[in-house]
């Protein structure tokens, strides 16, 4: 992965429904980078969402070898609100409706 | 090994987070907040890492979300360089100071790595020769690999 690239893209079926559900939970995604610590990273996990050592390591791992985990759920406004923490730590994160 | 002894970061009795970083490379991380906190708010590219995609699949949201993420997180960052630098003698730091040494080194290292070209796959290409890239490129590594060992420490002396 490069490291000036923009976070990759999932790739999803083309379709005609533009407008969001509003019922549809929100996913928030944490992409692999080549530059946060795995350290720092559990850290955040930990920090930001309250999780256990052991679940942050866990969703670490998942982003190191899987290449991205989701991380949290919940309406579009509570998922942004993740987003922009994370991204305030410096994490490479996105969001997408769970469909 | 007196690696006890020497950690950059540690938690002493009192729960205060002590700074045992010496002179040089205080400096050295006071000049880098500097230069960072002129270069925010520029389009300077190797600032992409700092402003990231939040919305993939929606053109509309994502450019709202922008407009958002370049004002607050803009000044969110632009303020912890400047905590760092008021801090920058200091031998303990208050908590909320912690949060901000560790947002901004991670924060510097984000520029340092995407101006290095650090990569997941492969070593970052060098400048060939010893002239001033090769020069420039070798300071740059240099902080960058200080930085994450700092960034490293902290995590440590937060969550031993």
């Amino acid at each position: 992965m490069a490291s000036i690239a923009p976070a990759p893209v999932e790739v999803e079926e083309p379709t005609t429904d533009t407008v969001t559900s509003p019922d549809v939970p929100w996913i928030v995604l944490v992409w692999n980078d080549p530059i946060n610590l795995m350290s720092y990273v559990t850290w955040v996990f930990q920090k930001l969402f309250g999780y256990s050592k052991e679940k942050a390591h866990e969703l670490m791992l998942d982003v190191h070898l899987k290449g991205r985990a989701v991380v949290s759920t919940g309406p579009r406004e509570k998922a942004e609100i993740d987003v922009f923490h994370l991204h305030e730590y410096g994490l490479w994160a996105t969001m997408q409706q769970d469909k | 090994m007196a690696f006890g002894r020497s950690r950059p970061v540690r938690r002493n009795r009192r729960g205060q987070i002590e700074l045992n970083i010496p002179d040089p490379a205080r400096q050295v991380l006071a000049q880098l907040c500097r230069e960072l906190r002129l270069m925010l708010g520029t389009d300077d590219p190797s600032l992409a890492r700092l402003f990231p995609t939040a919305y993939t699949d929606d053109a509309d949201r994502e450019a709202e979300y922008q407009i958002l993420a370049r004002s607050e997180l803009g000044d969110r960052r632009l303020e912890v360089l400047e905590i760092i630098e008021r801090t920058i003698d200091a031998r303990t730091l208050e908590e909320d100071e912690v949060k901000a040494w560790m947002h901004g080194i991670n924060q510097l290292r984000l520029v340092l790595g995407t101006q290095l070209g650090v990569s997941e796959d492969e070593f970052p290409d060098i400048p060939e020769g010893d002239g001033p890239d090769a020069a420039t490129w070798a300071n740059g590594w240099a902080a960058y690999e200080y930085l994450s060992a700092l960034l490293d420490a902290f995590v440590t002396a937060e969550d031993p």
